[in-house]
């Protein structure tokens, strides 16, 4: 494979508390990350935009950092980003077509199309537009599970999706975002599915495994099982909310409650043995000294509280152990608090672990980007090389925004294909 | 869109008069009708007075939109003369009268002297009517001088304060002892009793205004419900200020409250603060200062502002401070230990104590994590809708609050 071969994405995921960007060269399906941007965004809130033009700030800031250390040649005209926040829901749905009259009965990538039409034809509110649709089997004249029917004979095929929706404006504010941080957006992904896809082995998405992401604004919960994205949901508690559950009882800046948090936050007191912390003053003058333990259980409440709410979410969608057998992935910043995992496996079970992308999807500056914040963003790249196509929204009807970075990816996969 | 166009007039700053909470303001007994009396002379606006006694001839007198005679076969007429068990068989007996008169309110503020007959004995039996028809009900009670106590009326106030803070959602204690200490001898007692009066209509106001006027951050019905319900001793205050510092004085005249002590806002589980007034970034600038100083307190706050243009340079607040501990109420410097000396809140607090158990740490353990659970089913049901998932869960939930270390 010759250099011209290789081609630049760059991916922006707008969080809460931060908007992270990676640039990486595309090498096969192989991500070669050569630049990473963090700054900071005001603009969101619980995972959606609430300023445009902070935000738009923020994907800037982020992406010139990353192009900063992609190096001066690399020039960042288009971008991926994600989409996150309590609007997006997921719903099941059911498509059936009979195969067109050909000759051979041979089922071709028309006849999937159209059984995947007739899923998507299902009332949708004005205010709301598909996002994914994620076949989870297709159904072959009775003959279930089947991943991939494509050349497969048959008369009749049906097809079960999951449908990811959101609400137009909030998508549309993302669109306006990177237009006004002067990009053009290639594509959009929500949040799970990134961070999903980039954490997550394929045998685990076989056998079942459910995905925690605790983010700055928002807790997304993701089940994949036998292969493909089961349910989502989002949950509007993130890590923020843990540092504003400090802020009262350090007495102190936001800011500083915020480091406080990321250095000696934990959710068990013995964690702490007897450490004596320093907590500084607004100004920064002076400082007092407390016991790290007592920062536990202003902290443990918020997040019993929130596993309440994800055991709650799961129980009321009927999700039991059994359809995650590979157990729990911890991902997103808020992962990184000490205890969770423990925590998580006293709570609920199974084994658990904290996701960072997969070593194996990434080469290049993998040290950097080796950690749970990175995932989504990580993910939205890998979704964008290796799905591209198989996302069965119609990416040409929101617009028509596919651009030279994607044109050229498609016609580059196209040659595996 | 009858929502969208109520959030634009909103945003302009303009008040809109809200009718629909009903309070009703009921005085029972006679020193509960004297406070409705005063305030139908004081002209009380956007609030229903009901007064409620035994006795007709004190009745008569008072002049307010309802009265209630009560216990006609038991009283006949009379006072109870200070047997709280006759005016308790009294309200029995005309219950369905009371339910009548209570029906449609949201809100029901009790005033009522203990130490009485009709008052303390009255008092717990209407809470418990109201309560039962699911009214917010808060009770302002007024308690005597230590002069009139003796082994009986100690008994009498202490029960009765118990057996009302029982049924009742919040209660606010203003002891008369506290004139003694306030006027100069040759005040005259007409004039230190109406003293006291005013300091409970003022109150009444603040907190009719807090909940009827929208404010630019607005402070409804909603919200004082939220702070009252189920909060037991509480304290409520209105201060007033103007010129320089006028913001941050205003909160402190409030706070010092002459007739009901200091309450320790650490102590607090509810704190709500309105402000009215023309007011100015500084004022702003200053409310901000505050509530950040008191956001440190273990409670949660709730901050409202309302732009009253007609009030020139003066500022007025409103707080209430719910859920406050039996000993959180402390008198200023010397006078403290009068207030203490009076018993019947530390007695019946004292009494509380002794009876509880004490809580293993599995069981609070255990009480922790239901009502965590219950928190979360609440933001679940209501599709996280519901602001109050921002304020600290340890603030929001009682139990968490009170098993917290103390930070210094």
């Amino acid at each position: 494979m010759s250099n011209q071969d290789e081609t630049i994405v760059a991916a922006v995921d707008i969080g809460t508390t931060k908007v992270v960007t990676v640039i990486a060269e595309i090498r096969g399906k192989q991500i070669n990350v050569i630049g990473v941007g963090e700054e900071e965004n005001n603009g969101s809130q619980q995972g959606t935009i609430s300023n445009i033009s902070e935000a738009a700030r923020a994907v800037k800031a982020s992406v010139e950092k990353a192009q900063k250390i992609a190096g001066k040649d690399i020039e960042v005209n288009n971008v991926i980003a994600s989409v996150g926040g309590k609007h997006l829901t997921g719903i099941k749905s059911h498509g059936v077509t009979t195969l067109t009259l050909s000759r051979e009965k041979e089922i071709t990538q028309a006849d999937k199309d159209r059984a995947i039409e007739s899923a998507k034809s299902m009332p949708l509110p004005a205010d709301r537009e598909i996002l994914h649709v994620i076949p989870t089997q297709y159904i072959i004249d009775g003959q279930d599970e089947i991943m991939d029917p494509l050349g497969m004979s048959g008369v009749r095929i049906e097809t079960d999706v999951y449908i990811v929706t959101g609400a137009t404006t909030l998508v549309e504010n993302v669109r306006k975002t990177i237009k006004m941080a002067g990009y053009e957006m290639d594509d959009i992904y929500i949040q799970p599915i990134g961070s999903g896809n980039a954490t997550l082995y394929e045998d685990e998405k076989e056998l079942g495994v459910l995905l925690i992401d605790i983010g700055g604004g928002t807790t997304d919960i993701a089940l994949y099982h036998k292969n493909a994205l089961k349910f989502i949901k989002i949950i509007p508690v993130g890590g923020k909310y843990i540092t504003g559950d400090l802020v009262p009882a350090l007495q102190t800046s936001k800011s500083i409650t915020e480091e406080i948090k990321k250095q000696y936050g934990l959710l068990y007191e013995e964690d702490a043995g007897e450490e004596i912390i320093e907590v500084p003053d607004r100004t920064r003058t002076s400082t007092r000294p407390m016991f790290r333990k007592d920062l536990a259980p202003y902290i443990k409440y918020r997040i019993y509280e929130l596993f309440d709410m994800v055991k709650k979410e799961l129980k009321n969608e009927g999700i039991d152990k059994s359809l995650y057998g590979a157990g729990i992935v911890l991902t997103g910043g808020g992962a990184k608090l000490n205890g969770l995992l423990r925590f998580v496996q006293e709570n609920m079970g199974g084994s658990v672990r904290i996701g960072v992308p997969l070593q194996e999807k990434v080469t290049g500056r993998y040290e950097v980007i080796d950690k749970p914040q990175y995932s989504t963003v990580v993910g939205i790249i890998d979704y964008f090389v290796r799905e591209h196509g198989k996302n069965e929204r119609l990416i040409s009807s929101s617009g028509g925004f596919l651009t030279k970075t994607s044109d050229k990816i498609k016609k580059f996969l196209s040659e595996f294909f | 869109m009858g929502k969208m166009k109520f959030e634009l007039v909103e945003e302009q700053n303009t008040i809109i008069d809200s009718s629909d909470t009903l309070i009703k303001v009921v005085g029972i007994g006679g020193c509960g009708c004297n406070v409705i009396n005063d305030m139908c002379q004081m002209t009380m606006r956007d609030v229903e007075l009901i007064a409620i006694n035994t006795d007709s001839q004190s009745l008569n007198k008072i002049d307010s939109h309802e009265k209630i005679q009560i216990g006609k076969k038991v009283a006949k007429g009379r006072g109870t003369g200070n047997t709280p068990e006759k005016a308790q068989k009294s309200a029995e007996e005309d219950r369905n009268i009371i339910e009548n008169k209570l029906r449609g309110a949201d809100m029901v503020v009790l005033v009522a002297g203990l130490g009485g007959g009709t008052g303390s004995g009255a008092g717990p039996v209407i809470a418990d009517i109201a309560r039962g028809m699911d009214i917010l009900t808060a009770a302002f009670v007024i308690t005597p001088f230590n002069v009139e106590l003796n082994e009986e009326k100690s008994r009498i106030v202490r029960e009765s304060y118990a057996s009302l803070k029982d049924k009742v959602d919040m209660i606010v204690d203003i002891p008369n002892e506290k004139i003694l200490e306030l006027f100069t001898e040759d005040t005259g007692m007409d004039e230190a009793y109406k003293a006291v009066n005013i300091v409970l209509i003022d109150i009444m106001r603040g907190l009719v205004k807090m909940i009827s006027k929208t404010g630019i951050q607005n402070i409804d019905f909603a919200d004082v419900k939220r702070a009252m319900k189920g909060k037991g001793n509480s304290f409520m205050g209105v201060g007033k200020a103007s010129g320089a510092n006028r913001a941050k004085t205003a909160f402190e005249n409030a706070i010092k409250n002459r007739f009901m002590g200091n309450p320790n806002l650490n102590d607090a589980n509810f704190i709500v603060i309105n402000f009215f007034g023309n007011m100015s970034v500084g004022d702003i600038k200053a409310i901000e200062e505050l509530k950040l100083k008191y956001t440190g307190a273990g409670a949660m706050v709730k901050f409202g502002h309302t732009n009253v243009a007609d009030m020139g340079d003066e500022i007025e607040v409103t707080m209430l401070i719910s859920g406050l501990h039996d000993d959180a109420l402390s008198g200023q410097g010397g006078t403290s230990e009068a207030y203490n000396q009076f018993t019947p809140l530390a007695a019946a607090s004292k009494k509380d104590e002794s009876s509880k158990p004490e809580e293993s740490k599995e069981t609070v353990d255990k009480e922790i994590q239901s009502a965590i659970e219950k928190s979360a089913t609440d933001f679940m049901e209501g599709n996280y809708e519901n602001e109050g998932l921002a304020i600290p869960t340890w603030q929001r939930i009682d139990i968490c609050r009170r098993h917290l270390p103390k930070l210094n």
